[in-house]
């Protein structure tokens, strides 16, 4: 036996195992016709998209499949995927201030000819006008490249019982109406707070300081995003006035996350907060909550400006690689009528997009679904997150120095200054400052 | 070619054979992505952008001047120091103890090792309730000896201390296992024989258990300090690095920058540093334990 033959068995068998890998791959593709491929949240919404799925898959009589994924994971594998266009997903589940980095990449299927093909004109005047402006490139006026599926954005939770005790029977206008009543009943000294701030550093407490930042005339950016507007007066009133909330919140609210305020709701112990809808179910849970019935639903106050709350959508779209697309979209026009969104809110309690729903009165008379109309003008008076493509870092550094002044570290005028020098520097790499 | 040849051929040369399979392996596992890592870090990569261009140095240079990264490498260096000490001190305290023949030593131990069963994640989430300043459990067990509560992973000051004691929580038992492992594989003659003597416990300590003992105490240390220079669950569902990048480590700004910000080159360099750490830390121990004689390479 010589050195050639040896070399000649061993290339072989090298061969044998790439033909296998390769082989294997192949055979994988092939088989992918007439099936969906979902990429969801592991979250309620996550289950009702996956749900909604294999009930259209039964209709259909097509294979459907899933990988589902927690928040921060999902958005890593989409991204993966996406942008190496691999077409593993036909349809991803997405939070929508992912979407405009996925659009203005060219990550999604432009959705129009679909709706052509249909005899449709675009998405439906049924969705609440910001629901449908998210899910356009660019904002409001482009090309549609999602669609709205469950309705969030964040409201103004409070307790009715509490507040009418310090002499406000309805719920508060303004900010400075709802801070004097927290105020008392924080220093009333009962252990229970006027309010519970979520101060976590990063996406948390970002998303808690926008509405009050923009019911305080803020805006971060000017319209096409080439001035940078967080070190200004508006800013700073609205800072000042976030960290007169703080002292208002129990000791520790410098980590809490929406969860930890979800808890002293619950517990009685905060008589208001501002958080996100999905948190409803819980509080008019008697097995969950002591304030079964007692906790009010109402937009954000006014500061300077009508108060606005952030919007929080998950919105449903096609990646640019998708192999079933006319499936896929047949799936998301079906999934988000108005006849499945009730069908949904009835039955895992998610909320809505479409006003028909919001304002069915079906729905509207049951007690679970009485936010549904606040919700409804909350959404509609919302403010998205900026759109921008690198509002991952932007959030990330402003939420630095955000934690940094609630931590008390430095002044609110130095945190809106250094934020002010590191969004710009984040916003010339992007080229959105030429 | 004949029969007798060929499986002559096959008794040399077939351990080479079967170890293709494996060596395929290393290569695609191990070697493959340590070329593309430092080909990597040599370039700017944002998957966002979609922009791929080599920039050799600059993402380097670029970090040394990152105050940010820095402040996660100092963090990271206070909680694998503080921790891995105090663990350790525990973990030997422990293992001496129950090392004697003690009342009921068997329950102790198998009880000392259920927190290290359970997930980071679960431990992380229980950590958060119980600190919870108003009605977490360990400001009101404090309550009950007359400790006014403090703020613990929610204040600057005490934020990367209170991880730490999860830390501790976990992984002592984990130092606790290995040195009483240690213990036990010592003989017993040298101790009879230095009683015969008339030593004293100190004594029986300082010259025979603990220079027996140095090989567990080495890979207990390296063990905990390669795993405590990673460390990211805790952190990540805690405090996710804050308040104020008080607890912020080098594997969550990584982290961020990878995946959050799609900054692939910029990371994939700072984790190339983290390995050059890690590294030179772990061959600070090897050589030790080489010298020890406990294994040659």
């Amino acid at each position: 036996m010589n050195r050639l033959a040896r070399n000649l068995l061993i290339a072989l068998l090298l061969l044998g195992l790439l033909a296998s890998v390769f082989g294997g791959g192949k055979q994988e593709k092939a088989k992918t016709s007439g099936k969906l491929v979902l990429a969801t949240l592991n979250s309620i919404e996550g289950q009702t998209t996956k749900k909604a799925l294999i009930e259209y898959g039964k209709l259909k009589g097509i294979k459907v499949e899933f990988v589902e994924a927690p928040y921060s994971n999902l958005f890593e594998k989409e991204v993966l995927d996406m942008s190496k266009k691999t077409g593993l997903y036909d349809i991803v589940l997405l939070d929508d201030p992912w979407f405009t980095q996925y659009a203005e990449n060219g990550w999604l299927t432009d959705l129009g000819p679909f709706f052509k093909k249909r005899g449709e004109s675009g998405l439906s005047d049924d969705f609440i006008p910001t629901s449908a402006a998210i899910c356009r490139y660019p904002y409001k006026t482009g090309k549609v490249y999602a669609m709205p599926f469950f309705g969030n954005a964040q409201m103004f939770f409070y307790r009715k019982d509490l507040f009418a005790d310090y002499g406000l029977n309805r719920a508060p206008k303004t900010w400075d109406e709802a801070y004097s009543v927290m105020k008392k009943i924080t220093d009333a000294g009962n252990g229970i707070y006027g309010y519970v701030l979520r101060g976590q550093q990063g996406n948390p407490v970002v998303a808690q300081f926008m509405p009050v930042f923009w019911s305080f005339g803020g805006r971060m950016f000017n319209e096409d995003k080439s001035v940078v507007r967080i070190d200004t007066p508006e800013a700073l009133t609205a800072l000042n006035f976030f960290l007169k909330l703080k002292d208002v919140s129990p000791p520790g609210a410098e980590s809490f996350n929406a969860q930890q305020l979800a808890t002293y709701m619950l517990q009685g112990k905060a008589a208001s907060t501002i958080n996100w809808p999905a948190f409803v179910p819980t509080f008019e849970d008697p097995k969950q909550s002591k304030v079964v019935g007692k906790i009010g639903y109402s937009p954000i106050p006014a500061g300077t400006v009508k108060g606005s709350s952030e919007i929080g959508h998950w919105l449903v779209a096609i990646p640019e690689g998708a192999k079933n697309k006319d499936l896929a979209f047949d799936f998301i026009h079906w999934a988000t009528s108005a006849k499945n969104q009730k069908d949904y809110a009835l039955k895992m309690g998610t909320p809505p997009t479409r006003i028909s729903v919001f304002t069915d009165p079906e729905l509207t008379k049951m007690p679970k679904f009485k936010y549904f109309l606040v919700l409804k003008d909350a959404i509609a008076n919302s403010t998205p997150r900026p759109r921008i493509s690198n509002w991952n870092e932007v959030e990330n550094t402003f939420g630095i120095y955000l934690s940094k002044a609630v931590a008390g570290e430095i002044t609110p005028k130095e945190a809106l200054a250094k934020s002010q020098v590191e969004v710009e520097k984040l916003m010339k790499k992007a080229g959105y400052i030429k | 070619m004949n029969l007798k040849a060929l499986s002559r051929w096959t008794e040399k040369e077939l351990k080479y054979l079967l170890l293709v399979p494996t060596i395929l392996l290393l290569l695609i596992l191990t070697v493959y992505p340590l070329i593309f890592a430092i080909i990597a870090s040599l370039h700017t990569i944002n998957i966002r952008t979609g922009e791929r261009s080599f920039v050799g140095l600059k993402n380097f240079i670029q970090i040394m001047s990152d105050n940010l990264f820095w402040n996660a490498l100092k963090n990271t260096a206070i909680y694998s120091g503080v921790g891995v000490t105090i663990e350790f001190t525990f973990g030997l305290g422990l293992a001496l103890l129950l090392n004697t023949r003690l009342a009921g030593r068997n329950v102790f131990r198998a009880l000392l090792l259920t927190p290290m069963m359970l997930p980071p994640i679960v431990v992380a989430v229980i950590f958060k309730i119980m600190y919870i300043p108003d009605f977490g459990v360990l400001n009101y067990l404090l309550g009950l000896i007359g400790i006014k509560g403090m703020i613990w992973e929610a204040s600057v000051k005490t934020a990367l201390f209170s991880l730490i004691i999860l830390d501790i929580w976990e992984w002592t038992p984990f130092m606790f296992l290995i040195l009483l492992a240690g213990l036990q594989a010592i003989p017993t003659d040298p101790y009879e024989a230095a009683i015969v003597d008339g030593a004293n416990k100190f004594q029986i300590f300082k010259f025979i258990t603990w220079p027996l003992l140095i090989p567990a105490v080495l890979i207990a240390l390296l063990l905990r300090l390669m795993d405590t220079l990673r460390i990211f669950d805790q952190v990540f569902i805690m405090t996710g690095g804050g308040p104020a990048n008080a607890t912020e480590t080098i594997s969550l700004y990584i982290y961020r920058h990878a995946f959050r910000f799609s900054n692939i080159g910029y990371a994939t360099a700072m984790s190339f540093i983290m390995l050059i750490i890690t590294v030179i830390i772990s061959n600070v121990f090897i050589n030790r334990l080489k010298a020890e004689e406990v294994f040659t390479l």
